[in-house]
């Protein structure tokens, strides 16, 4: 029950700000703390909420709890395969399990196992002191951790050495498969349609642009009925893989292009040919395509994340004249100017007063004077967010 | 169904409550001030807190009894203290109209219950209370897991889980079992087979 429970956030959070994929289990955040010190036994929560409105003064009473040890193994299963989920394969192999039988049988429920994030191989091979050809080990590994799932894995993350095989691999044991994320860029296009044509879950996938062509893409439309998600490594894009992508997978809601090189005319393509998309991820790159024209159509998107570009208040180039601004005579996007001259003063924004279109972006700028643009509906703004 | 309309009588009587006799169970229960539908929870060790219909609706137990007509007098939760209860209470009171939190609600909406209602993204405030929310020692995380289980509370399981993950990962099996105060219930032949294997399993 709780496992679900958990799916179904997790499937919310794709809804909500469907930016994050359905992989994505864990932000990579940095890491916290990892041996807080044993604090003595205290009173848990000294400090009363004043908000909360207690009817009565807190009783005297003792806590129920007080004065006896919380048996983590004590915890019901459901709950301990609920936070073993939310861990890596190698805590799963060689931390959790070890410690007591409880645990070691919480790690055995496939639901532990059901995303699965190869991402940060060398910690994994380091943890669980993997010694050979590391696409060796990876086969092992993903044998491994996909017969504790019982097939039933979810979302996997491999790690940027694996290719065709292990995904064809996980492709013919795991057919509920509804994301991966695949950074290689030397992938055969045959085995990765074969692998494709398994997965009819599949509902996102990160992948290199090597693999964006008008068959590969027409396949996975074909074989998978609910694709909505696509994430593209690429350091540039141009006109002609926007229109692929527009025309191959004319009905995805999400798409993330992040650090990647584009100009206004792929944007735009993209906000007119992609009727059904909801969030567009472009950030990462300082692209001078971000417009008046741009963001009036991207307001009726969800999400909208952008980064422009100006150095020290100025464009030093825009694409879209294709042509060095020259600041006598500027070029129609130097409409921004005026933004910059506020982000200049790093002043959080209200472009909606500027542009009277009814789009609403924050902008923010950042230390180097980036532009940073984070759009949300009117709609969904009931309050002003917090400046950052 | 209507099991709960009565309540227990001496508690009621200890809250000041519009006259809610003869109300059928499925309408809106309490009216707090300002017309709020609130209900009151009251933990083990006899401490009450008002909450907002709408809140206590993140939690699938609480739901499930207030659909019951449970909700009209304080309604007992004898296995969760005041502090952990106070503690939930608040941030269920934060992530009011979060969708992740209270991913049935929508449906319910349709029969009118909660017209107030309005979905709302978590702000960075609401996700900055989360993180210190569980920031709390061992013993506390413990209940709060404990309660997020028995309230059946998708994003108080969420929170709770994450803080104990966290806590986990990447810990040796001596620090797991030290921090978390495990008995280790191996036989040395069992944990050295146990260690043997999954180095085998690899190499």
């Amino acid at each position: 029950i709780h496992k679900q429970a958990l799916q179904v956030s997790s499937l919310g959070v794709l809804q909500t700000s469907a930016i994050s994929p359905i992989g994505l289990r864990r932000p990579q955040s940095p890491p916290r703390c990892r041996h807080p010190p044993a604090l003595p036994r205290c009173t848990p929560f000294a400090a009363p909420f004043p908000a909360t409105p207690a009817l009565y003064p807190p009783s005297a009473k003792v806590m129920a709890t007080a004065g006896r040890r919380p048996r983590w193994e004590d915890l019901p299963r459901d709950l301990l395969v609920s936070i073993f989920a939310k861990l890596g394969v190698e805590d799963l192999i060689a931390g959790v399990p070890l410690a007591c039988t409880a645990w070691r049988d919480a790690t055995r429920d496939p639901r532990c196992w059901s995303h699965l994030d190869f991402q940060r191989w060398a910690s994994i091979a380091r943890r669980l002191r993997c010694r050979r050809d590391p696409s060796v080990d990876l086969i092992g590994l993903l044998d491994f951790a996909v017969g504790r799932a019982r097939g039933d894995v979810y979302s996997i993350r491999f790690p940027d050495f694996a290719d065709e095989i292990d995904l064809l691999f996980v492709a013919e044991r795991c057919p509920a498969l509804r994301y991966f994320y695949l950074e290689n860029d030397d992938i055969a296009p045959e085995q990765f349609c074969r692998a494709i044509s398994k997965l009819g879950s599949l509902e996102g996938m990160a992948v290199d642009e090597q693999l964006i062509g008008e068959e590969v893409l027409q396949h996975i439309r074909r074989s998978c009925i609910s694709f909505s998600e696509l994430e593209v490594f690429a350091r540039f894009l141009d006109e002609d893989i926007a229109a692929v992508i527009c025309e191959g997978l004319p009905r995805i809601r999400t798409l993330q292009l992040k650090d990647c090189h584009l100009s206004k005319n792929e944007i735009i393509l993209f906000l007119d040919k992609l009727k059904d998309l909801e969030c567009l991820d472009i950030s990462g790159y300082n692209t001078p395509g971000i417009t008046g024209e741009v963001l009036e159509k991207a307001s009726r998107l969800k999400e909208f994340k952008w980064d422009s570009k100006f150095h020290g208040g100025e464009f030093d180039y825009c694409s879209g004249c294709d042509d060095d601004v020259h600041p006598v005579n500027p070029c129609e996007c130097m409409f921004h100017r005026q933004v910059m001259e506020w982000l200049a003063k790093e002043t959080v924004l209200d472009l909606a007063e500027f542009m009277d279109k009814g789009v609403q972006v924050k902008l923010t700028g950042g230390e180097d004077k980036v532009c940073r643009g984070f759009q949300t509906p009117l709609s969904s703004q009931k309050r002003p967010g917090a400046a950052t | 169904m209507s099991s709960g309309d009565s309540g227990p009588s001496s508690s009621k009587q200890l809250v000041q409550q519009p006259a809610a006799a003869g109300r059928s169970p499925n309408q809106p229960p309490l009216l707090g001030a300002g017309g709020r539908k609130v209900i009151v929870l009251k933990s083990g060790d006899e401490e009450e807190f008002e909450v907002d219909l709408l809140d206590a609706m993140q939690s699938r137990t609480l739901r499930r009894a207030i659909e019951d007509g449970c909700g009209d007098g304080p309604m007992p939760l004898p296995n969760l203290t005041g502090p952990v209860l106070a503690k939930v209470v608040e941030l269920f009171r934060r992530h009011r109209g979060d969708p992740r939190w209270a991913d049935e609600l929508q449906e319910t909406e349709k029969e009118g219950m909660f017209k107030d209602y309005a979905p709302q993204k978590p702000t960075a405030e609401v996700k900055g209370f989360d993180r210190e929310f569980v920031s709390v020692d061992r013993d506390a995380l413990f209940d709060l897991l404990r309660a997020a289980n028995f309230l059946e509370a998708p994003g108080l399981l969420d929170v709770t889980c994450d803080a104990a993950a966290d806590a986990v990962m990447n810990m040796t099996v001596e620090e797991v079992r030290e921090y978390f105060g495990l008995v280790n219930d191996y036989t040395p032949e069992e944990e050295a087979a146990l260690r043997k294997q999954h180095e085998w399993a690899f190499q």
